[in-house]
Formats: C-alpha cells, sequence, structure tokens
C-alpha cells in the first residue's frame, strides 16, 4: 500500500497541481483515459467543496493506493483564524462527485464540508 | 442608380462590365444569407457568433469584388470556400484561449487517432499506459497532451476524423441546418445529463427522449409511478442548477 500526500493553499489557483497529480496517479493504477479524467474532475471538486466552506487555509489530498485502486480523502487542514463567508452552493460539486467516484462520502462540520473520501479503481 | 428588377445574374454582368460600389452592395445585399449560412455553422466553438459573422460578411464582399462572372461559376460557389477559408484563419489566429505549438497539435492529433482505434481494439477506453505505447511516447507527455487538449477551449478544423474515411472537421461543413439554432441549448442538456448518475439518466431518456409515460418506466424498473414523479422533480432540480 503506497500512500502519497499533498498539501495545498485553499486557493482555486492551486487545484492544477491537484489536477496534475491526480492524473499521474490515475496513470500510474493503470486507468482509462476516461477514468483519469474523471479523477481529476473529483479530485478538483473535493478541493472546491473545501476551499469553498470558507474555514480553512490549506487542504491535505492524500491518496492510498492499493493495487488497482486508489482511494483519495481531501481534508481541511489549518482553520483560519477568523472564516471567510461560505458559499453553500455545492450542490452541483456533490453531483459531480457522485457521477464521477465510488464509495463517497461528505462529511460536514455545522453544515460546512470538511471532509471528502471517495474511491476510484483502473483496471 | 441600381435598377432593382434586374436579375441576380444581370447585376453580375452589369457589375463586371462597370464596378460601381452602388452595384457591389446591392449584390452583397441580396448574397448576405450565404455570409449568414455559413457562419452559423461556427456557432459554440468559442468565439461569438456576431464576431464570425463580420468575418464572413467581409469576406463576402472581397468575394464579390474578386468574382470572375466569365468562369461560368456562381457566385455562391466561389463564395463559400472563400468565406469558410476567412472563417477557419480567423479561428487559427483567436480561436484558443491558449496557443498550442504546431508540433503539440500534431501530437494531441496523433494520441486522439490512438485512443479511437485503441477503443475498437480493446472494446472499452484505453489506459494512458496503453495509448502511450500506441504512440511511442511517454506517459507523461501524453498525460500532458491531454491536459494541452482539454485547456485549448477550442476544437481544431483541422482535427482529423475517421471511421469508414478520413476527414476533417472542417469538411464537415455543410448546408445551412435550422438545428443549429438549438445547439446552445441541446449542448447544455447533454452536458447537464452527465450529472446525473445512470438511473437518473435513464429516466430522463426514457421519458423524454423516447416518450415514455411515468408509469411505463415505474413499470419497467419496478418502482411505482409516484416514485418516477418524485424522481423527477429531483432531477429536474440537478438539471436547473447545472444549466
Amino acid at each position: 500500500m503506497d500512500t502519497i500526500k499533498l498539501t495545498i493553499p485553499a486557493k482555486a489557483q492551486y487545484l492544477l497541481t491537484a489536477r496534475l497529480a491526480s492524473s499521474s496517479i490515475g496513470a500510474r493504477i493503470n486507468m482509462t483515459i476516461g477514468d483519469v479524467d474523471d479523477l481529476k474532475t473529483a479530485v478538483a471538486e473535493g478541493c472546491i467543496l473545501l476551499i469553498s466552506s470558507g474555514r480553512y487555509t490549506d487542504i491535505s489530498i492524500e491518496y492510498t493506493i492499493d493495487d488497482n485502486v486508489a482511494q483519495c480523502e481531501i481534508k481541511g487542514i489549518k482553520e483560519r483564524e477568523e472564516a471567510i463567508e461560505a458559499d453553500i452552493e455545492t450542490d452541483l460539486s456533490k453531483h459531480i462527485l457522485e457521477a464521477t467516484t465510488s464509495e463517497l462520502e461528505i462529511h460536514k462540520v455545522k453544515d460546512v464540508v470538511d471532509y471528502v473520501k471517495f474511491k476510484k479503481s483502473g483496471i | 442608380m441600381v435598377n432593382k428588377s434586374l436579375s441576380n445574374e444581370e447585376l453580375l454582368e452589369q457589375y463586371h462590365n462597370s464596378p460601381t460600389i452602388e452595384l457591389r452592395n446591392e449584390i452583397y445585399n441580396r448574397y448576405a444569407n450565404v455570409a449568414q449560412a455559413v457562419a452559423r455553422k461556427y456557432v459554440g466553438r468559442g468565439i461569438e457568433y456576431e464576431d464570425i459573422l463580420q468575418v464572413a460578411r467581409m469576406s463576402l464582399l472581397k468575394s464579390i469584388e474578386r468574382y470572375d462572372i466569365e468562369r461560368g461559376v456562381k457566385l455562391q460557389s466561389f463564395a463559400a470556400p472563400t468565406i469558410i477559408g476567412e472563417i477557419k484563419n480567423y479561428f487559427r489566429a483567436y480561436g484558443n484561449s491558449v496557443k498550442i505549438s504546431r508540433r503539440s497539435l500534431a501530437d494531441i492529433t496523433k494520441i486522439k487517432l490512438a485512443v479511437n482505434a485503441l477503443s475498437v481494439d480493446l472494446g472499452r477506453q484505453p489506459t494512458v499506459k496503453e495509448t502511450s505505447d500506441r504512440v511511442n511516447m511517454s506517459e507523461e507527455y501524453v498525460l500532458e497532451m491531454l491536459d494541452v487538449m482539454e485547456n485549448s477551449n477550442s476544437t481544431s478544423l483541422d482535427t482529423i476524423y475517421s471511421g469508414e474515411n478520413t476527414y476533417t472537421l472542417g469538411d464537415l461543413i455543410g448546408n445551412f441546418d435550422r438545428g443549429y439554432a438549438d445547439v446552445d441549448i441541446k449542448d447544455s442538456i447533454k452536458r447537464a445529463l452527465d450529472v446525473l448518475n445512470e438511473k437518473e439518466r435513464y429516466i430522463i431518456i426514457q421519458r423524454y427522449y423516447k416518450n415514455k409515460s411515468q408509469r411505463e418506466v415505474a413499470d419497467t424498473l419496478e418502482v411505482s409511478q409516484m416514485y418516477i414523479s418524485r424522481a423527477e422533480r429531483k432531477i429536474f432540480e440537478k438539471l436547473r442548477h447545472r444549466i
């Protein structure tokens, strides 16, 4: 079992970093091109849920790779001293995550997302 | 003064013998729909319709000025390819929000062809490794090109499609199609459907593409008609968010 950890600031401009890491992990576990794209989308949407919560300054993305399955945990770390205004319109991100992943878990604290976890397999 | 009762051919002949701005403008007005029809083919590809129309109209004007009646070709047959050419040039210059090098474009085309061919061979989408082996490029480079492709924002008119015959996207430009007016709506709906899960998509397709009743869909899924009614409401909410 291999683990890859990535920490990015909770800012939209770093989503590309997470997407690029995701695509190389997808390729590593032998995903199809379409699934690599789904994984990138899912990771970005998971991050968006946490960024839009306005509660964290950083986001940790942890991939655990077991054979041809990648489990991805996206967590908010380092809480802001003062939370910025939360964007509560998160339905679209949730629908996208549901459509692109399996075993999806979205955890909330006081109506705000603080944790997203899902799995995605290669062939 | 232009004689409005002249036929298009007579007008062109008159213009050919003694070109004046008034005659040219009258010809332009009569053939303006050619520019419009060609411009419509390029709707929804990353450049505003009004901008494309402007390029098409300018190109029509140039075509009228360069048209030689003695060659025996109709003006619209001469103008249409000229307008298409001008629009293509415009797309090359302004179509991509990110400029892609010619080499990358060529590699992307190779990768796309390989993905299509492998999908047929394997009966599923290929993996990144299978694709990189086929095109003889590294996995990293294939991933990079896939990203470039995704971020380039518009499709090249020279994109190659292969099926029974190989042709480019530009070759597909044909006659005026009224359906184009709906292209944006169709595209939004298609993309919106991607956010639905399998069951929801099935319900929508059965109900609105195959025109089945709620009862019929309920019977197929072995659920109550009320269930379908509730599911539909939920789906519409999702689609509304997306569109």
